[in-house]
């Protein structure tokens, strides 16, 4: 008689998930699914708002990456009013975007997955978050909450507010950057460099002692999508859309990003408020692909900055081709957090980074708008559309995080069927069923964790409901 | 908040939700305050929710006063109580409890400075920016509580 595991809620990510675990009356597991329970409706309630607003009502879709949004956002609304921005705004918001690039990698590494890199898999529970950490490791503790605090910091100094600052609008943005706020920021890049590269080489080797996570984690063949420079590079503010296959080959190059739609579709599942992008030449869902870190750093040709192109060639000889494991996202993040520090670095020393001239001002001038960049977790589009007075008609937002949603899913069940034994179920089993979600980092807003004791409670049930066994921790 | 250029002796911080009536309360007591208090080694600071990032300012001050509405008192009632740093928190990540934010203080090598947490008990959570009318008759009080912990 089959039976089925939920675990509920998924700790140690953004946002509020669960995931269900189906087996078959030998224990053994038949399928896995990742369900997000959260319904949010910005696409809807944005309609009827003038694009003024869209920037600031857009960043609340989240606390954790409101910037990307900010960035999204505010290019769509450029080409509402079909301005091109100054020089020195596109620095600007390239700058903010970065900051937040590391601020929130630093979160995801540091405070939710480097607990089970510090403790296993199956460490003691009550130990494997950020205090626990902190009490055996205080430096390391101490990296990530600094690291962290300088991209928020670089945020704030430029929006005025860590979070949700309404500061990149439609044509630039609001302030320009003086010149002793610049020297600030550029005081504090150093320390963050030192801070990412110990945590790079410490996690280099503590990767020996996670080798069966990194081949089983979503180790499987996808295409990988993101932005990459004119030149192929490293990119996180414009540029083209690029698709990769496994083997590393280009699937579709230099495309626009307003022509996304070329590209993907999204469809719909009845177990998830998530919908499911794809790549539409290869249909639903055999069009899997993933986006973010790993992907951005499978599909560019290079990073551009001295350090961040050491640390990926390394990466790179991981695999002939793209690397797959979806572990190595957390090796990616680390490897982007150096590149965005070296790049916020030569921002800074731009001439005209503290140039007045730092917005376009315009009226209406196009009823469409498609504003596209790079999230931390990948690849964000918004695309609106505006009557002639400016008010918002339509909006259609495929967030960074949904695109993995297939291979999230694809990977859950393969970490079930790897590690999930149904006759006995143990907490470390079910840690790493969560831990392969923490390797993308999802962002469904709103994070749950519990430091020290994490409620759980997991029951298997047969198919008629009856409670067989169960797991509980209060 | 600035958390990473916060250095004080002595550090007040409202905490809570603003848009939601009496969970404002801490932002409110905030603004009372830097009316009334002018020490430059005094500083008063507001955030949604303590997160990691306050464990350095923590850990450099002497005494910090935490600010929040509560559920577990009648509407109106004040209450300030001493917090210990607890190593094993029973508490959210993405909303540290004080205890908890004290224990990471002193892990990451800094003091542990004498701590108090003043909470009232809220009347309404509505969609709002306004105090109700029992918690706003409270705020004086919440302000004479910081002032007499500061001059212990």
């Amino acid at each position: 008689m089959s039976r089925q595991i939920t675990i509920n809620p998924v700790t140690r990510i953004e946002g509020h998930g669960k995931i269900t675990i189906h087996l078959d009356d030998r224990g053994r597991v038949t399928d896995a699914f990742f369900h997000v329970t959260q319904f949010r409706g910005f696409e809807k309630f944005c309609e009827g708002r003038p694009l003024s607003e869209m920037p600031s009502l857009m960043a609340r879709t989240c606390g954790i990456c409101p910037v990307s949004h900010l960035m999204a956002a505010s290019k769509a609304c450029d080409q509402l009013l079909a301005v091109k921005i100054p020089a020195t705004a596109e620095k600007l918001r390239r700058l903010m975007n970065l900051a937040q690039l590391t601020q929130s990698h630093a979160l995801a590494f540091f405070h939710l997955s480097a607990p089970d890199f510090y403790f296993g898999m199956d460490g003691d529970i009550s130990q494997r978050n950020i205090l626990g950490i902190a009490a055996k490791d205080p430096q390391l503790a101490r990296d990530g909450i600094r690291l962290r605090a300088i991209g928020q910091i670089i945020i704030e100094m430029l929006g005025g507010k860590r979070i949700h600052p309404a500061w990149a609008v439609p044509g630039g943005v609001g302030e320009p950057l003086s010149v002793e706020k610049r020297d600030k920021m550029l005081a504090m890049l150093p320390e963050a460099m030192e801070i990412a590269e110990r945590a790079l080489g410490w996690f280099k080797r503590k990767l020996k002692d996670f080798a069966e996570e990194a081949r089983t984690f979503a180790n499987f063949p996808t295409m990988f999508m993101g932005l990459v420079t004119p030149e192929g590079g490293l990119e996180h503010y414009d540029g083209f859309l690029r698709i990769v296959d496994a083997k590393g080959n280009i699937v579709e190059d230099k495309v626009p990003t307003d022509r996304y739609q070329d590209l993907i579709a999204e469809a719909v599942e009845p177990y998830s408020y998530m919908k499911f992008p794809y790549y539409k030449k290869q249909g639903y869902p055999n069009g899997i692909y993933r986006t973010g870190p790993l992907a951005r750093l499978n599909i560019c040709d290079h990073c551009g900055t001295p350090k961040a192109d050491q640390a990926w060639a390394e990466f790179r000889e991981l695999e002939r081709g793209a690397v797959l494991s979806s572990f190595h996202y957390h090796y990616a993040r680390l490897i982007e957090i150096i590149f965005a520090i070296e790049k916020m670095a030569e921002l800074l020393n731009s001439p005209d980074i503290t140039s007045k001239n730092c917005r376009a001002r315009a009226r209406v001038n196009a009823y469409e708008g498609i504003g596209v960049s790079e999230a931390p977790r990948g690849t964000l589009i918004h695309h609106y559309k505006c009557n002639e007075d400016g008010v918002i008609t339509w909006g259609n937002l495929v967030i960074a995080t949904g695109h993995n949603n297939l291979a999230m899913n694809r990977g859950v069940l393969q970490v079930a069927k790897h590690f999930v034994d149904g006759e006995k179920l143990q907490e470390g089993m079910l840690n790493r069923v969560e831990a392969v979600i923490r390797c993308y980092d999802p962002c469904l807003s709103c994070a749950t964790h519990a430091v020290g004791q994490m409620p759980l409670h997991i029951q298997l049930v047969r198919s008629g409901g009856e409670v067989v066994d169960e797991l509980r921790r209060d | 908040m600035n958390c990473g250029e916060i250095d004080a002796r002595v550090l007040i911080i409202g905490y809570g939700n603003p848009l939601r009536g009496d969970d404002g309360l801490g932002w409110h007591a905030a603004e009372a305050l830097r009316k009334v208090l002018d020490d430059p080694s005094i500083r008063i600071d507001t955030c949604h929710q303590l997160v990691p990032e306050l464990a350095e300012p923590v850990g450099r001050a002497d005494l910090v006063i935490f600010i929040d509405a509560c559920c577990d008192r009648p509407p109106g009632e004040l209450g300030c109580r001493p917090v210990q740093a607890t190593g094993t928190a029973q508490s959210m990540f993405h909303h540290l409890d004080a205890g908890a934010l004290l224990a990471l203080a002193a892990y990451i090598g800094g003091k542990t400075p004498r701590a108090y947490v003043i909470t009232v008990g809220a009347e309404s959570f509505d969609y709002t920016e306004q105090l109700s009318a029992t918690v706003a008759a409270v705020v004086p009080r919440v302000v004479e509580t910081v002032r007499r912990l500061i001059h212990a």
